[in-house]
This record gives C-alpha cells, structure tokens and sequence, in this order.
C-alpha cells in the first residue's frame, strides 16, 4: 500500500474527526454550519477514498451542498426575525402565527448545561467502543455484488448501483422520492411565502458567475442524470445539480421572480412518484411485479423515471429552500 | 376455488401498497380534490383490506410452510426485497384500516378549512400508506424507509397547528426519531456486514448469537423503543401529544407507536429469536413494571385531558413490556400481547378522539374546566367511558379478554415455579386498578361544576365517530379468538 495514501488517509480522518467536533462544539451558529459544510466536503472524499463514487457525488451535491444552502438559509431567515424582535418594530406585514415566528421560539430551548457533559461523552464512547468491537468481528462479507453481477444483463443498464436502485429494489428508491415530497409537504403545511422582491445585485460579479454557472450546472445535471445507466451519476445527484442551480438563481433574484403557480408546480414536484407508480402498477397488472418492468422496456422505462424524478427531485429542493407554499396553491 | 384463492394473495398485498400509494399521490397532486379523494380513498383501502383479510382467512398460509412473499418488480430476495403477509402482519393491516377509517371520517369534521384540508389529507395519507407498507415489509433496509416514511409524515401532521408548543413538540419528536432511525439503521448495517442479506427470512436463517448479532439488537431494539415511547424512553410522547391535532394524536397513540412495537416484536421472534435469555426478559419486564407505575402516576397527576391519555399510553405499553418474561415461559403468550396491543389501540385512538371533540367545543382541555361542556355531550362522555372501560380491563371489553389471557400466562408462569411470576401477575391486576383511577378522573369531572359554558357545536362527524370507535373497541372482546386464530397463522411464530 502506498504510504502517501495512508498518510492522506489519517490526515482525512482526523479532519473528519475535527471537524465533527469543532461543528458540534461551535456556539456560533453561523460558524458551525460553515463547518458542517467543510465536514460533508471531508466526508465525500472519503467515500471517494473506499471506492463508493456514487455516494460520494451525492454526499457532495446533497449533504454539503443543498443542506448547506438549507441551514444557511434557515440561519438567516432567524436572525432578520432576531433583528426584527430587537428593534421592536415591525416593517413587514404581520407574520402569521405559524410562520418562523414559532419555530424560533421552539428551538430556543435553553443551552445544554455542562454537567450533561460528561455521561453524554461516556456514553458516546461506550457506544462507539462497542461498535468498533462489533466491526472488528465482522467477516470479509461480499455482500450482494456477486448475485447483482449475475443478473446485470437483465437488468437494462450497465451500472451496477443503478441496477439495484432501478430494478432490483426500485421500491426502495420509490418511497425515497415520497420521502423528500413529504418533506416538501410538511414545510408547505407550516405557512406560506410571500412573492419575493427582487434584489439589487451588489455588484458586477454576482450576475457574472451566475451567468457563467446556472448553465454549467445545468449541463452538469443533466450529464450526470444520463450518466447514471453506465457510470457514478443519476437522479439523486443530478436533482441535487439543478437544485443547486435553482438556488443560485433565487438567492441572486435579478428580477421579480413570479409567484410560482399552483397546479404546475404541484404536478412537477410529484412527476417523479407519479410516473414511478404507474409504470410499478402497471408492471403489477401485467405481471412483472409491483415496480417490476419486462425485460425489453427495462432501459427506457429506468430513463423515463430517472428523467421525471430528476425533475421533482430539483423543483422540491428549490421549493425547499425557498420554504413557505407558493400563495398560487392556495388559490 | 382455494388454491386459486392462495394465488391470489400475493397480488392482493402488492395491489394494497399500490392502493394506498396511489390515493396519498393523487391527493399531493391533486390537494384542490384532497378531501373528497382521502375520503374515497380511505373506504377503498379498508374494503380492500377487509377483502384480503377475508381471502386470507379462507386461504392463508399453511402455518408450517412459509409465509406469503411477494417478491417486488419480480426479483426474489437476496437480491431483490420481499413483502410478506402473514397472520401478524394480516391483524395490524386490519387494526390499521378500522382505527384510520375512522380518523378519515373524523377529519372531515375536525380539518374543515379549507386551505388546512389541503395540507392535512396529502400527509394524512402517507402516513396511512407507510403503515400499511411497515406491515407488509419483509426486508431489513426497507423497513428503515417504511419507518422513516410513517416517522416524517407523524412529525409534519404533529407541528400542523403551527402553534410554538405545537412547532417545539415536533422539533422534539423529530430530534428523537432521527435518533431512533439512525440507531436502527446502524443495527441494520451491522446484520448485513455480517451476513450479507437484508431479507429477514434469509437473515433468521443465518443469525447466532454472536457479538454483531448482540449489538445490532442492542442498537435495533433501542432505536425502536425510542419510537414506541416505551419507558423509560417516552419523554417525547406527551409534549407531542399536547398540541396535535385530535386525529393526528389519535394515529400517533394508536398506531404508529403500535407499529415501532410490531417491529420490536417481530425482530425478536424472528432474526434474534436466539439471543434471548430469562435475565433479558426479567429486565424488559422490570422495565415494563416502571412504565405501568410511572405512566399511571403522570396521568393520575395531569391536569389536562390529552396529557392524561398521552401518559396512559406510557402506562399501557408497560404491559407490552411485562409481557416479554411471560413470552419466554409460554412462547404462545405472543398472540395475547398482540391482541392486547390490537384492543389498546382501538380504544386509545377513541378516548383521544373524544378527548379532541371536547377539546374542539371548550376551546381547551382543562380537565378542571369541562364540566359543562362533558355534560353537554354525551355521545361524547359515553365514547371516553367506554374506551376507558376497555383500557381498565372491566368484563366483556375487549380489554378484559386481553388481560385475563395476559394474566392466565402471568399465572402459568407463577405455577411453572417462577418467583418473579408474582411480580408480574401483581403488576397486571395493580396496572388496572391504576387504570381505573386514571379513567374515572376523565369522566369524573362531567360532575364538576366549573364554568357554565357548554362550548361550540361541533360536526356530527366528530361526535359519533368515537362512540363508534369506542364500541368496537369494547365489542373486541368478541372477535378474539378470530384474532388469536389470524395471529396462528403466522410461520415460524410458536
């Protein structure tokens, strides 16, 4: 083995380590979300380093980059309320109860005290320890690689990790896509937005890089969506690609962004379930299996859902982030 | 006609997950039609639940063979994952139509605005398909996204006030499901480093009572106790209970805090049948102990209605847990904690509609307070009476049978020479007592005086739907032995 990559491999690892515990450590919000960002980074690399690209793409684009976005957004959104309470005025129109009001005073519970220090840490390592005995039993298990190849031929698509997420436990990758809409569901059913004003772009660079980056990312995303039947890549990822470039695009608003509408936008964030259930019911009527396709069709129908899914997967994270139900559902 | 029947199972459970999927997509796509469509919905899954039920029954599996599997998309486990009916999956399918049926009903009273309709329904029936979906669940991995499903869904449906006590008691519930779900996930990732399969039938066949066995069941099995507010994990549930809205407090007690213990329950006769030993069941049962005497102490003290029945479903469960020793004596004993677990749940979800009605007409739920407005309403009264009547174990309830069948075991263990039996006999006949105090502190204070004020009309939805929950809860008693024969029909279960 070579000893540089051992060396990078402590290295990594101690970073993780530190990192983890700087984020946890932090009592400045602001900073502990800049590191959990810099520990999703770590954290991708080191599933690079065990050979599991797929999950380090989405760990990159997902668990660093939009949940970054998500915290950052959300730490903003508390300190102009903060601000907003400190100067006892109120220059918006009154916030509805079920807005973020609430939730502030949810969270702010007061601070752990230090004497929950010590048994949380014994405990932490307690665990852990017993884990890494745990671990170190464990045999040289291969898993289902050996059963995934056999039946790779049948599958309709070349990689493996799409294989599996596609045909072979589509269901699985189902109820995931419902997972990120019922989270949409449950941040619409707490309040709604209001038509976001437009902001002064602050200089030449912002509207420079974004018009250098959105489509950049865009055909990023849709690489990485069709480089998912043979290579690292897919939905999941690609979603998160033209998330992050819807994102870009709402933070930096260079103009009134219309009010989003209703029933288009219901339609887009649930294409992907949509599409997937009625192929998977199909499937079931025609005898294949609940999310089974025949053989022929496998390829096609896989990039039909994948395409669709990505979609949903990019409008719910925009939708995500820019929180509240778009007034146009409610009319 | 029968093996034609049989064949017609697996489609059956399939066609069920597809059913529910299907109205909790159409009513997110549609949310302008979701009330109308949750309500269709809602009578098609339970008639479709009924029917498999009866095909099951006419039909199932042989007890000495398999279970039915339905191998998804065509792909047989190890590599593709598995649903599986069996006769405790086939009970909770049931449990879950009658007790969601009637919180469908419920909600079109209780959720009448019409912008809220549209938020509630969609989430409503996800958390009604992810049930279904846990109980049909064969898989290891899956069950950890069935669970996630049901967890996210409950969290939405709990801050759906939007109050801040409402906001906190989900950031709380949420906090502590994550928390259950990792730790169930690490157990799940421990099973399949170690054997390479996540199908529990495959898993069952491999496991022994090994340190990755021992660890991963440590882990499972407290995530899951987390989830089922099993004491002395339970501190989430009343806060969360608190400011939920009645229905959603209804599914929350009723069901999905049954199903994280279904899963419990599941595992244990299954994939870590072999790790269990007396001392493990003394501790579980000691536990349950603490449950029955500290939950009935928390309701007893409680001033609110909702915290009294939040509290008593501490104090309920601690039979579920005194129930694990009886289980090693007398494998059988498994039915009767599901049947008892089947009662509760029925009369739980009635006693906190119930609650919610009168909570809905005073404007609040100070017990102190209610005086005039329980006496105003007794369809309502009745309902929490004879829920209640079910929880205490009085003859004929559905609850009564489950105990004296807990109670029978409790003895036969008494009897087979088990000193600590006694113990446990005492907590059964002393859990009741404490029962009766906590329900008759509910329908105590129609005879309070307190305000005037009979409070708001409410829907007629919301004043006989628990009366007739509340009476099949008592009527339960009845079906009991059609319940214990289902539940024989589960493979490989003593």
């Amino acid at each position: 083995m070579n000893v540089l990559l051992v060396l990078f491999d402590l290295v990594l690892l101690a970073g993780i380590v530190g990192v983890a515990w700087r984020c946890l450590a932090s009592t400045d919000l602001f900073r502990a979300v800049v590191l959990f960002i810099t520990f999703g980074l770590l954290l991708a690399l080191a599933w690079v380093r065990l050979e599991a690209p797929d999950i380090a793409l989405a760990e990159a684009a997902i668990g660093a980059g939009i949940t970054g976005a998500l915290l950052l957004v959300t730490l903003e959104r508390l300190r102009s309320i903060m601000a907003e309470r400190r100067s006892g005025r109120r220059h918006t129109p009154p916030p509805d109860p079920t807005g973020p009001h609430a939730l502030l005073r949810a969270l702010h519970d007061p601070p752990p005290e230090r004497r929950t220090f010590l048994p949380a840490l014994t405990f932490a390592l307690v665990v852990g320890g017993l884990l890494v005995t745990a671990l170190w039993h464990q045999p040289q298990s291969v898993g289902l690689e050996p059963v995934v190849d056999a039946h790779m031929d049948i599958s309709g698509v070349d990689h493996p990790i799409t294989a599996v997420l596609l045909n072979f436990r589509a269901y699985d990758t189902f109820l995931e896509l419902a997972i990120v809409l019922i989270a949409l569901l449950g941040a619409w059913s707490l309040g709604r937005h209001d038509l976001i004003p437009a902001r002064p772009a602050p200089g030449p660079i912002l509207p420079g890089t974004l018009r250098l980056l959105v489509p950049v990312a865009v055909v990023t995303g849709v690489y990485v969506l069709w480089a998912g039947s043979h290579a690292p890549g897919g939905a999941f990822q690609a979603g998160a690609i033209l998330g992050a470039a819807g994102i870009l695009l709402v933070l930096a608003r260079p103009r009134q962004l219309p009010m989003a509408p209703g029933t288009p936008l219901r339609l887009g964030i649930t294409a992907g379930v949509v599409l997937f259930l009625l192929v998977g019911t199909y499937g079931l009527v025609a005898g294949h299996g609940f999310l089974g396709y025949a053989d022929a069709w496998a390829y096609p129908l896989i990039i039909l859902i994948e395409v669709a899914a990505t979609l949903s997967i990019a409008l719910t994270l925009v939708a995500l982030f820019v929180a509240g139900r778009p007034a146009g559902d409610d009319t | 006609m029968i093996p034609a029947n049989a064949e017609w199972l697996p489609a059956g459970s399939a066609g069920l997950v597809a059913l529910s999927l299907g109205v909790a997509v159409l009513a997110t796509a549609w949310p302008r039609q979701a009330h109308r469509i949750g309500l269709l919905g809602a009578l098609a899954v339970t008639a479709w639940v009924l029917g498999l039920s009866a095909l099951f029954l006419h039909a199932g599996p042989d007890p000495n063979t398999a279970a039915t599997r339905i191998a998804l998309g065509g792909w047989e486990a190890p590599l593709g994952l598995m649903l599986q009916l069996d006769g405790l999956s086939m009970t909770l399918l049931v449990l879950t139509a009658v007790v969601a049926l009637a919180t469908s009903l419920y909600s079109l009273g209780y959720v009448h605005d019409r912008i809220e309709r549209r938020q509630f329904w969609p989430l409503w029936l996800w958390l009604w398909a992810g049930l279904n979906m846990l109980f049909l669940s064969g898989d290891a991995f899956n069950l950890y996204i069935t669970l996630e499903v049901v967890s996210l869904a409950a969290v939405a449906l709990v801050a759906f006030t939007g109050t801040a006590a409402a906001v906190s008691g989900a950031v709380r519930y949420l906090l502590v499901n994550i928390l259950g779900s990792l730790s169930f996930l690490m157990g799940v990732v421990l099973l399949f480093g170690e054997h390479g399969v996540l199908d529990l039938v495959l898993l069952e066949a491999r496991t022994e009572a090994g340190p990755t066995e021992r660890m991963a069941a440590v882990l499972m099995t407290a995530g899951l106790m987390l989830k089922a507010a099993l004491f002395p994990l339970h501190v989430w549930l009343a806060p969360a209970h608190g400011s939920a809205p009645a229905p959603v407090s209804a599914v929350l007690s009723g069901l999905v805090v049954t199903g994280s213990f279904y899963l419990i329950l599941r595992l244990w006769m299954g994939v870590f049948a072999p790790l269990t030993t007396p001392a493990f069941g003394i501790l579980v049962g000691l536990l349950g102990v603490g449950a029955l005497i500290w939950g009935s102490l928390q309701a007893l003290r409680a001033g609110r209605l909702k915290s009294i029945v939040a509290y008593s479903t501490v104090a309920q469960f601690g039979y579920l847990l005194v129930a694990f020793p009886l289980m090693l004596v007398d494998p059988g004993a498994w039915r009767v904690v599901v049947f008892f677990a089947v009662v509760h749940a029925l009369a739980k979800a009635s006693v906190f509609l119930a609650a919610g009605t009168l909570q809905h007409a005073a404007g609040h739920d100070r017990l102190a307070e209610l005086g005039a407005v329980l006496r105003a309403r007794p369809r309502t009264v009745f309902a929490l009476g004879l829920a209640g009547v079910s929880l205490m174990g009085l003859p004929f309830s559905g609850g009564f049978i489950a105990k004296y069948l807990l109670l029978e075991a409790g003895l036969g263990t008494v009897l087979a020479g088990s000193l600590i039996g006694v113990l446990w006999v005492l907590a059964i006949a002393g859990g009741g007592l404490l029962a009766a105090a906590y329900v008759l502190r509910m329908v105590a204070s129609a005879f309070h005086r307190g305000r005037r004020d009979v409070g708001e009309a409410v829907s007629p939805w919301m004043d006989w739907v628990p009366l007739g929950l509340a009476t099949v809860a008592a009527l339960a008693g009845l079906a009991g032995t059609l319940t214990l024969n289902t539940l024989a029909l589960t493979p490989g279960a003593p």
